[in-house]
């Protein structure tokens, strides 16, 4: 296939002068990683004394980093690690069940009351979280949520952004399937669950991925609920690295360096679920 | 007959009712509590005593001002810079380039760090020891004699580098919304155009910019809705304090008096004033839209 497409395609010389530019850019885009890994293996007192620059002493560079990493603070860093993974993986589950839910019954039933409960998730769409940050701080803390994992994810677990896609999704479901089912017996939970879910996969796909990385972006929101060192997020934790009074730079480097590995992993794997759920609001269905 | 009628009757509201308890419990509860606290004054007692504007009055000192223009200028490089290159990645990226699939893939993995990982990383590059990246280069090409402390060097600097922040991690995104945008522009068309003899700007402008009009609107308004409620960048970047109040941002404001400060009531102001400063420029931009659909 390659072979043949690349007989077709009549390439300009303005094309071989982009190629260049763009080789430019990508160097300039991926030197900030290079510097990061470069700087996981150099020893935290060339850190400390060049900071992250040109200048490295090759023969000083080694693994010692990792392993003190792993063992900082009894191993705090594996704990913010499985926090950050635990909140994502709630918050996805419980943001893809609960939004496909409430996008199914938007958009598998003539009900009344539809066209409001779709307004009041266009608006709240446009509704930005931040001002809803004290109110909830004090709702959260009421419930006893304070400083827990549960905590975090409660508030994100119905998404109106997710909502809107799913309903969209479901709009162009085959509905005769639904009332072959029903005719058959079958309760509209099971019509859901059993029928149309696996209908969309390609949707929970592209949402998993949205929510999953809008998750583990999330800092504003985790930083008010969890307080005790241990169940901090990964970005928080490392945050707390760099301080006015020292900065631990042999685990924040290599601690940086594990915490893009599984995402780009998944990447690589996934390329076009984790494109369209990136861009899947720009596209009009 | 009629139980299979009533499940099916009853099943809509049962499937919206986790939307509706959420819209009760976390949005609209907050946002009138949100509304009611910011004419409060709230203490930690809990007996909260309403004072009338007099949390609004008080709003008005160096740090709320400096913090609304560190958020417009951010928000206004961010966008502007974003959508610009953003465009420029997407046009080159379009054509057929040689390596076009690894090119696409390098601009897009800053996206795949999260911010704060990206904001560690440029705090360190931009270090203040002789001997960081940004100094190295900066001296190596003689823009300075020594050695400058970037991240408290001062207002516009620090906005710089929180756009810097933003657009590395974000313009892979913004680069794949507009190449996906491009991708749906019709080659017949094009072709056409160039057949009467339009060049290649004014294909672009005639024929390009109307198909994708939905995505650039909608970018638009996500950099813009983004750029005003900005706190991660600013986190990564200074995260214990913002020295001199650079790097300050609304919602970073809205933070520091809230959970640093403890002062709920002012806080909550703030949160009014944000949202009305965002909720206009939607209604704004939605003003703005209607007129162009008519024109069309």
């Amino acid at each position: 296939m390659r072979r043949r497409e690349k007989l077709r395609i009549k390439r300009k010389p303005a094309d071989y002068m982009f190629a260049v530019f763009m080789i430019c850019m990508a160097c300039i885009f991926l030197a900030p990683l290079y510097f990061l890994v470069v700087g996981s293996f150099r020893p935290s007192s060339d850190l400390i004394s060049y900071g992250l620059g040109l200048r490295i002493d090759i023969s000083r560079m080694s693994l010692d980093n990792y392993v003190i990493a792993f063992a900082y603070r009894s191993g705090v860093y594996l704990k913010w690690y499985f926090s950050s993974l635990s909140i994502m993986l709630m918050q996805t589950v419980c943001g893809l069940f609960f939004s496909s839910l409430v996008g199914y019954g938007l958009g598998m039933y003539k009900f009344k009351g539809r066209g409001l409960l779709l307004i009041m998730d266009l608006i709240l769409m446009m509704l930005p979280f931040e001002i809803l940050i004290l109110p909830l701080y004090q709702l959260v803390a009421r419930m006893r949520l304070l400083d827990t994992r549960f905590g975090v994810v409660m508030p994100l677990m119905v998404a109106p952004f997710m909502i809107f896609f799913f309903r969209q999704s479901v709009i162009g479901l085959p509905k005769e399937l639904a009332d072959a089912a029903r005719i058959d017996g079958c309760g509209e939970f099971r019509i859901y669950w059993n029928i149309m879910v696996p209908l969309m996969r390609a949707s929970f796909g592209a949402m998993g991925i949205f929510c999953a990385m809008g998750s583990w972006n999330n800092v504003l929101w985790p930083l008010i609920v969890l307080q005790s060192n241990e169940k901090l997020t990964l970005p928080i934790g490392l945050s707390s690295l760099l301080t006015p009074y020292g900065n631990a730079y042999d685990v924040l480097m290599p601690g940086a360096v594990l915490a893009i590995v599984p995402i780009m992993i998944v990447f690589f794997f996934f390329q076009r679920s984790f494109v369209s759920g990136l861009t899947i609001g720009s596209i009009k269905g | 007959m009629k139980h299979r009628k009533k499940s099916k009757d009853i099943a809509p509201y049962l499937f919206c009712l986790p939307f509706i308890i959420a819209f009760f419990v976390i949005y609209l509860y907050p946002f009138c509590k949100t509304i009611m606290m910011s004419f409060q004054d709230v203490r930690p007692t809990g007996e909260n005593v309403f004072i009338g504007m007099r949390n609004f009055r008080n709003l008005f000192t160096d740090h709320f001002t400096t913090a609304l223009r560190n958020t417009l200028v951010y928000t206004v490089l961010n966008t502007s810079v974003q959508f610009m290159l953003g465009m420029m990645f997407a046009l080159i990226l379009n054509r057929y380039i040689p390596m076009r699939n690894l090119l696409r893939c390098t601009i897009f993995v800053p996206v795949l760090t999260s911010t704060i990982i990206a904001g560690i990383i440029f705090r360190l590059l931009f270090g203040s020891l002789e001997t960081s990246l940004a100094n190295q280069i900066a001296m190596g090409l003689g823009l300075i004699e020594e050695p400058v402390a970037w991240l408290t060097q001062g207002q516009m600097t620090g906005n710089i580098m929180m756009v810097i922040v933003a657009c590395w991690r974000s313009t892979g995104v913004t680069m794949i919304y507009f190449l996906s945008a491009l991708q749906g522009v019709p080659e017949e068309l094009k072709e056409a155009a160039r057949i009467d003899g339009a060049n290649n700007i004014q294909v672009f402008r005639h024929i390009t910019i109307p198909s994708i009009r939905p995505t650039l609107i909608y970018v638009l308004t996500m950099s813009i809705l983004g750029g005003f409620s900005v706190f991660t960048e600013s986190y990564a970047l200074w995260n214990t304090a913002t020295p001199g109040d650079i790097g300050l941002t609304m919602t970073r404001y809205l933070y520091q008096m809230g959970f640093n400060k403890v002062n709920f009531g002012m806080a909550s102001a703030i949160g009014i004033i944000l949202m009305i400063i965002i909720c206009s420029i939607n209604l704004i931009q939605l003003k703005c839209l209607g007129l162009f659909r008519e024109e069309d």
